[in-house]
């Protein structure tokens, strides 16, 4: 895999070395009538104008995986030849993160560019260090005046990143059943609780310092019983005597422990739930949108294994933002790009190369990506803040684990 | 000239051999030190940082506070972890010992081509990397895995199955350090002179008695390095326990991982390993001195004859 990306790397630089003379010999000779023809961006672009001079962006990311089952990347090979071809005189390099050591080196560097008022190593990230960079007010605070596609967007998610991140692509925690055990899969996390206590043995989730799906349905049961006005600050803060409200959920939890697989065993990570699953063994579990869907797509689960979503309330889930940093040059360049990976022809690109959910809510998204995800494409509660997941993660193995 | 020789001889060495000492020191020893201040609330200094991120930490107003360790003791759910940690440890060290003894003793006087394979075998478990070995066993325990298949065919249902549990944890803990365990012990062994054995056969003493009486004074100390390796070894094992053992109670090697990395209390997590390393530093002792004691009866006897 490794020695395939070295040389999949080589390949673009050669083949670029050897275009970029002939592209730019190309454009000198074009006369200046025929410029417009050869870039139509859409009618919503952002003030970038056909005949601006060739600007090159980078952008930099933690997928590193290709594409399940072949060798190209999303970026590399799919998503950024879309935008290139309707963008021409936008040129887009890739830097693919190895690690996540590679991700917080970059962090440093980006702060350290900023304290000397220097240009950023790169232009855009979606990678993991996100959420420092928003901490640190790295990213740039984008409207739809630069991004006009930003009004698709679900407004709590921007919000959620004070208006520095744009929610290009996404995930949530599903519920994945088997259709021929399970006809008519419930649609509310009461039904799911009575479901699970009228199958003993038949559900189980992972436990949740082994994976978000297992936190996930964890986060959903707590959240009954937290006021709505308060709910909020789980996503924006932390309040440490709000978590007297959770007290209910984990007693719901620990009685529901003698309905779980095995009277109470919680595998590790979901890659294992959905291989009980996969055995039969259990009937229902919940699971990441993506990781569901590309199981079913591989036929790792059965084909009639299904994805759901649930409701009162749904099950979190969390997008991954573009930022683009400060002090980059070239920043229309850069929001056309993100304004670009909001459009419908990027949206359904996410979606089946890795079964990714849309960053614009879903009426907006393109019907192939809704139907694609079914009755799992539906709107999801936000991810709680990290010290709130932590002390969750505790709370779940002090009064649920080893009740 | 003799200065020359002296410095060549005596201090040039000396700082040689400070070299990895100052390594150790600044290296292990200065964040052993922050680590054990920390435990007792002291957020300042070098601890700043690790004390910024943290939640839920004990800090001492002024001086030292014990109040880390109360809240480790007060946990019905850590106390259970101790627990477990200390008869799991216990437990799978006494195990090994039995097993390598049996083993050793087979290579040693058993059936010779047989001792052969089984001097083979004992070795295996030392080539198979930790993590793949406890994933292999504990997949062929799990309650539906091959074992559980094998006797469900055999119609015997509803029996427990040790996958995911503490006592799985036993096995694997014992499976990992076996070849250790074996390789000393039979050394020891095959250090017994035949003579003796043949003399106390001679004048009709039984085997029990020539392994009591024999085998076992003369490998005190084989055997006193396998208990004590192997239970320190377990005392902070962290994979074997992470992959075969239970949600609750999880071995304290796990339940420190889980602190420090998924509830953002790197302070419980010190406290933790204070706690093992106390633990361990009792057994170290019990180590030295029992050593000492046997060097001393060891020169006496070599005295008196």
């Amino acid at each position: 895999m490794r020695y395939r990306h070295a040389t999949n790397l080589l390949g673009n630089r050669l083949g670029r070395a050897l275009l970029a003379p002939l592209a730019v010999a190309g454009i000198g000779l074009v006369p200046a009538a025929a410029a417009p023809a050869l870039a139509t961006p859409p009618p919503s672009e952002p003030g970038y104008s056909p005949t601006a001079k060739p600007v090159t962006i980078t952008v930099e990311t933690d997928s590193n995986q290709p594409i399940e089952g072949t060798h190209l990347f999303p970026y590399q090979n799919v998503w950024i030849p879309a935008f290139e071809k309707a963008y021409p005189n936008i040129h887009v390099n890739v830097i693919m993160a190895s690690s996540s050591s590679f991700d917080s080196a970059l962090y440093d560097r980006i702060i350290a560019a900023q304290h000397s008022h220097a240009a950023p190593p790169v232009d855009i990230t979606d990678s993991q260090i996100v959420p420092e960079l928003l901490l640190a007010h790295a990213g740039v605070t984008v409207t739809s005046k630069e991004v006009p596609n930003m009004d698709e967007v679900d407004p709590n998610l921007l919000q959620a990143t004070d208006y520095m991140g744009v929610p290009f692509r996404g995930s949530a925690v599903v519920l994945a059943y088997n259709s021929t055990d399970v006809p008519s899969p419930p649609t509310t996390l009461a039904g799911l609780l009575t479901w699970i206590r009228s199958h003993p043995g038949k559900f189980t989730y992972n436990s949740p310092t082994t994976g978000g799906a297992g936190y996930g349905f964890i986060q959903a049961v707590l959240q009954t019983n937290v006021p709505a006005g308060d709910l909020s600050v789980f996503s924006t803060g932390y309040k440490p005597s709000l978590e007297s409200y959770w007290a209910p959920g984990l007693k719901t939890l620990a009685s529901l422990k003698q309905d779980i697989y095995q009277n109470g065993l919680y595998p590790d990570g979901s890659a294992a739930t959905l291989q009980l699953l996969a055995n039969s063994d259990i009937w229902m579990t919940t699971t990441w949108s993506d990781e569901g869907a590309s199981a079913i797509a591989d036929h790792d689960v059965p084909s009639t294994v299904k994805l759901a979503q649930i409701s009162n309330p749904t099950l979190p889930g969390s997008p991954v933002d573009l930022v683009v940093l400060k002090g980059s040059p070239d920043q229309q360049a850069s929001f056309a790009f993100v304004n670009y990976m909001l459009s419908a022809t990027e949206q359904s690109l996410v979606a089946k190369d890795i079964q990714g959910f849309p960053g614009v809510e879903w009426k907006y998204a393109p019907k192939s990506v809704i139907d694609e995800f079914g009755n799992a494409a539906k709107n999801y509660t936000p991810y709680w803040d990290s010290q709130y997941t932590n002390d969750v993660n505790l709370k779940w193995q002090t009064d649920v684990a080893s009740s | 000239m003799r200065g020359r020789s002296r410095l060549a001889e005596g201090i040039l060495p000396f700082l040689a051999g400070c070299v990895p000492i100052l390594v150790v020191l600044v290296f292990t020893g200065l964040p052993i030190v922050l680590a054990v201040l920390y435990t007792f609330g002291d957020t300042g200094g070098l601890n700043a940082t690790v004390a910024a991120v943290a939640q839920h930490q004990v800090v001492a107003k002024d001086g030292l506070t014990l109040g880390a360790y109360r809240a480790f003791f007060d946990s019905s759910d850590l106390r259970a972890d101790l627990w477990a940690t200390l008869w799991i440890t216990g437990l799978s060290t006494v195990i090994l010992v039995a097993v390598a003894w049996v083993l050793a003793l087979f290579v040693r006087f058993g059936n010779r081509r047989l001792g052969h394979v089984a001097s083979t075998l004992y070795l295996i478990p030392m080539f198979i990397p930790v993590v793949i070995a406890s994933y292999a066993l504990v997949t062929f325990w799990e309650a539906n895995g091959r074992l559980a298949a094998l006797l469900n065919s055999a119609g015997i249902t509803h029996l427990g199955m040790p996958g995911y549990t503490s006592l799985g944890v036993v096995i694997g803990l014992v499976w990992t350090e076996l070849p250790f365990g074996v390789i000393l012990i039979s050394a020891g062994l095959q250090s017994v002179p035949a003579v003796l054995i043949d003399a106390g056969r001679d004048v009709g003493a039984s085997w029990v008695r020539l392994l009591w009486q024999v085998l076992v004074p003369l490998n005190k100390i084989p055997t006193l390095i396998v208990l004590i390796f192997t239970a320190v070894g377990a005392l902070g094992s962290f994979t074997i326990p992470d992959l075969m053992g239970a949600n609750s109670p999880q071995m304290l090697g796990v339940a420190m991982t889980d602190y420090y990395q998924s509830y953002g209390e790197p302070q419980m997590a010190e406290v933790m390993s204070v706690i093992i390393f106390l633990v361990a530093l009792g057994l170290s002792c019990i180590y030295v001195v029992s050593l000492r004691s046997e060097k001393r009866r060891q020169a006496m006897r070599s005295e008196s004859n």
